[in-house]
């Protein structure tokens, strides 16, 4: 038994635990959404993580942006992020991809699930439209000011019910960063362990106006 | 009659409509109000928790209808 994962046996049991080193995944942004994405999935025991991001740290990134520090400005993220992983844990083979996502899907990576870390809704249309040729499933989330979305994709369209435009963020803070993608992430590990997964299900979450907060569910149309 | 929910930072209490049979009627309900009419670009829509993208989906009495707002960031 690993040692690195004593408290994580329990929940997974041996088997399972094993099972995460057979599997890859990629994830595409480096950003608020992709380094939190990267620091959790990183050591929880999957074998292979491709970090694709074209972009260097800028100092308007880092509050939210978990991985990265001051010194870290005009460096590349994923080749960053892909130190930080390695510095976690040594049993993880990280491959980082400083260029584009359409520049990533010409080195033809094989993965098992394909995770949006972007900023943008015509970079989603575009991650979904790969893994549909490859034939995986990809996972989807999008945050700003106290609310986000989230979901596993594996049959429904992303690009029907969701109005695709170049509309740019409204404000963010850190938390409702890492909350999203801590939600994404655990999609992610709990398919990638064989546990159920809920799929072609659009989480909302958000705060209401009395500052509850909520998750509620909707069907994608398949 | 119809029940019409706005979700997260839309600022709308909810609105009960009758007389409608597609989506697209309660489009040009909701587009009657300049707030809402800017929310409708690039909102998602719900019927009875199954999200459409169909103007032409049909609508019954008893539906409730949901508005989700955009989320692009990341």
């Amino acid at each position: 038994m690993e040692e690195y994962f004593l408290r994580q046996y329990p929940l997974f049991g041996e088997k399972k635990q094993k099972s995460l080193k057979s599997k890859s995944i990629a994830i595409i942004g480096c950003g608020g959404l992709g380094s939190n994405l990267a620091l959790t999935l990183g050591s929880s025991g999957i074998g292979k993580v491709y970090l694709v991001d074209f972009d260097v740290v800028a100092v308007h990134n880092i509050h939210r942006q978990i991985a990265y520090r001051l010194e870290d400005i005009n460096k590349p993220k994923a080749k960053l992020l892909a130190k930080i992983l390695r510095d976690r844990y040594d049993g993880v083979e990280v491959i980082e991809f400083v260029g584009s996502f359409e520049e990533f899907k010409k080195i033809d990576a094989k993965y098992d699930v394909l995770i949006d870390g972007t900023d943008n809704l015509p970079t989603r249309a575009k991650l979904e439209m790969h893994a549909r040729e490859l034939n995986i499933p990809w996972v989807y989330a999008s945050v700003e000011e106290f609310h986000g979305y989230v979901c596993f994709f594996k049959n429904s369209t992303f690009a029907k019910a969701i109005t695709i435009n170049d509309r740019v963020s409204a404000g963010i803070a850190p938390p409702i960063v890492s909350l999203i993608a801590s939600f994404e992430a655990n999609l992610v590990l709990r398919y990638l362990v064989g546990l159920n997964t809920e799929m072609d299900i659009l989480n909302y979450l958000y705060f209401d106006e009395d500052g509850i907060f909520r998750v509620d569910v909707f069907q994608m149309p398949i | 009659m119809v029940l019409i929910n706005f979700l997260g930072p839309i600022k709308t209490t909810p609105l009960e409509v009758d007389f409608v049979s597609t989506l697209r009627d309660i489009s040009e309900v909701l587009s009657k109000d300049p707030y809402l009419k800017n929310w409708l670009v690039d909102c998602t829509i719900a019927v009875n928790d199954v999200i459409v993208y169909d103007l032409e989906t049909p609508i019954e009495d008893g539906d409730i209808v949901s508005v989700l707002p955009p989320v692009c960031g990341g």
